[in-house]
């Protein structure tokens, strides 16, 4: 739409001033997103942030409390050492283009260590991570698919985790890719079930998506807060490809990073 | 793009002609704030109402490759089986269109025969390389290796690429098949295959492009892009590997010679979180990178290319240049919404 804007417009120049050729203005364009880049986005003691966007001129403007950065926000100016979770956001400014969307950066206190995960379902072959215990290694994935902390399924990713000794658990969060143009959508729903018992079932249902958006990695968090010694969790895939997008009617990826337990 | 997406934006198109026109005398830029893309010696202003055609008459779908014809003419290929040639004049006027019968037409390269010009056409979905006229006459159609034992069947065969020798060999890149390199005389009879699926260096992993390099006139050679890998390798012409040519961050297109520069379109940026993240690339006559319009400058730290990135949404999936007798460039993009070339106006 952006550059249909910008086309309409051009369109119309050429049309007005005969003979002369309109070319395009550094005010139809906009910047593209800051790299930004941590260390972890998991928290042990700490990390570090960096955020980059190398073209002259440009700076870049981030916030901590969810809200979109102006240009009254924080600049940056140097790597940033951040101790506990929250929510970055960093957008880019120049004096010529127009601003960028926002890079939103999660971070999270790094969980509570699990003795086993016994799964039930297969990954997909291609996509198996690093095995068995790549969702709870601690170490969270990069926004690429190809990255080894991902693990792929194409239909459900099910699998039972294990504590040593009863555990109070206040909530888990689930994180997966929406990568919607590699055709990688959020899981339809999440079902948790306690201490292997069908009652004691806790069911999340995700939003599903209506139009195409830029990819991100999400998070979805489900309250436990009850002391429970294992936990089998089945993270279910969309059906198929909705009607909106060039698949439709296909099978959709859901790729998985951590599970992460608080 | 579905069609009702289609509809739309034509309706907007127009939409906007109508609308802005009102209110075009409101706007006056200032000269000076046009847009320059690009780095050292080859920085750009950027036409983007060049080639935009009426369409409802002549649409495109995906552009993906251009080049220019002895005449002179922007000769442009597309998906669209309503017109998948189309050919233009330098200011972007449409001269004439053919063909129907390219659904998958892909790789677009210009054959000159004793003063005459050929085409030599990719189509990924007929599994065929085809050569035609310059006015779309076929003058044969070359179907999978079948002999060679490296294809089970035609459907592996989705040939991306051809480059054509002084003395009409060619070669056939299968950059979304089975990444197999095939070398053909002058009648299209099989001479060589090498290349094939992988990591490794004389392999590919999606061998999007194929060029004849004979800026050595003593050593003529082959770069093949190797496009998911994000590297130019070069072959000799007998399929020897020789060397690799890292472009970290780019998903290079296929290399286009001209004079002495070897010019890409870079379908996207490997991380950048929007896919519409591509830019453009050129390297000088030892292959290093001088200027990336619509991305980061280039730069080395101990003979090492740093990553490149897309820093303007301008490009969206760039996926062919061409460079014209007045070093000025056309851009083809691939799922770009429907959208005609840009032309970019060397500075």
């Amino acid at each position: 739409m952006r550059l249909l804007m910008v086309f309409c417009c051009l369109v119309l120049f050429s049309c007005t001033q005969k003979g002369s050729t309109q070319f395009l203005q550094s005010n139809q364009v906009s910047l593209a997103q800051p790299r930004v880049m941590a260390t972890s986005t998991l928290i042990d003691s700490f990390v570090t942030i960096k955020a980059e966007l190398k073209l002259g001129d440009v700076s870049i403007y981030y916030t901590s409390e969810g809200e979109e950065p102006s240009q009254s926000a924080t600049k940056y100016e140097r790597p940033i050492r951040v101790s506990n979770s929250g929510t970055f956001k960093f957008k880019a400014y120049h004096p010529d283009w127009n601003p960028s969307e926002v890079t939103e950066l999660t971070l999270y206190k790094k969980g509570l260590d699990v003795d086993t995960i016994v799964w039930h379902s297969n990954s997909s072959e291609k996509y198996k991570g690093q095995g068995e215990n790549t969702l709870i290694n601690q170490t969270k994935a990069s926004l690429n698919f190809s990255d080894p902390q991902w693990v792929g399924f194409d239909t459900i990713a099910s699998a039972t985790v294990s504590f040593k000794d009863n555990t109070f658990v206040k909530a888990l969060t689930v994180s997966y890719l929406n990568d919607v143009g590699s055709w990688i959508f959020p899981p339809e729903s999440i079902t948790v079930i306690l201490n292997e018992d069908p009652s004691a079932r806790k069911i999340k249902e995700i939003e599903p998506l209506k139009s195409m958006v830029s990819r991100k990695m999400e998070t979805v968090n489900i309250p436990i807060d009850t002391e429970v010694q294992s936990l089998r969790i089945e993270v279910h895939n969309i059906q198929s490809i909705p009607q909106w997008h060039e698949g439709h009617g296909a099978k959709a990826w859901l790729f998985m990073d951590e599970w992460i337990l608080n | 793009m579905s069609r009702r997406k289609f509809l739309k934006q034509s309706s907007l198109l127009s939409l906007g002609v109508l609308t802005t026109s009102m209110y075009g005398s409101a706007f006056s830029f200032n000269a000076n704030s046009d847009v320059i893309i690009g780095h050292n010696s080859h920085r750009y202003k950027v036409d983007m109402a060049w080639g935009n055609l009426d369409v409802s008459k002549t649409p495109v779908k995906d552009c993906h490759e251009m080049v220019q014809d002895s005449k002179g003419r922007i000769v442009l290929l597309t998906n669209h089986t309503k017109n998948n040639v189309i050919i233009y004049d330098k200011s972007g006027k449409f001269i004439s269109s053919w063909g129907t019968e390219y659904p998958g037409g892909h790789g677009l390269t210009l054959v000159k025969e004793n003063g005459e010009d050929f085409l030599l056409i990719t189509d990924y979905e007929r599994h065929q390389v085809i050569k035609t006229t310059i006015d779309g006459k076929v003058v044969f159609e070359i179907n999978y290796p079948s002999d060679t034992g490296k294809y089970n069947d035609k459907s592996e065969f989705k040939p991306t690429e051809t480059t054509v020798l002084e003395n009409g060999d060619f070669y056939v890149a299968d950059g979304y098949g089975n990444q197999y390199i095939t070398h053909y005389n002058h009648k299209g009879e099989l001479l060589n295959i090498f290349g094939g699926r992988g990591a490794e260096d004389d392999k590919f992993l999606n061998a999007h492009g194929i060029c004849y390099d004979n800026r050595d006139k003593n050593n003529p050679s082959l770069l093949i892009s190797a496009r998911e890998l994000n590297i130019l390798k070069r072959f000799d012409l007998k399929g020897n590997y020789l060397e690799s040519v890292p472009v970290p961050g780019a998903l290079i297109c296929r290399p286009v010679i001209h004079k002495n520069d070897i010019y890409f379109a870079v379908l996207k940026s490997k991380n950048a979180p929007n896919s519409d993240s591509g830019f453009l690339l050129i390297m000088n006559d030892r292959n290093e990178v001088v200027s990336c319009p619509g991305a980061t400058a280039p730069s080395y730290t101990n003979s090492k290319l740093e990553e490149l990135y897309q820093t303007v949404r301008l490009f969206q999936h760039p996926h062919d240049v061409c460079i014209d007798d007045d070093e000025n460039m056309y851009v083809a993009q691939w799922n770009s919404g429907q959208t005609y070339p840009i032309k970019l106006i060397r500075v």
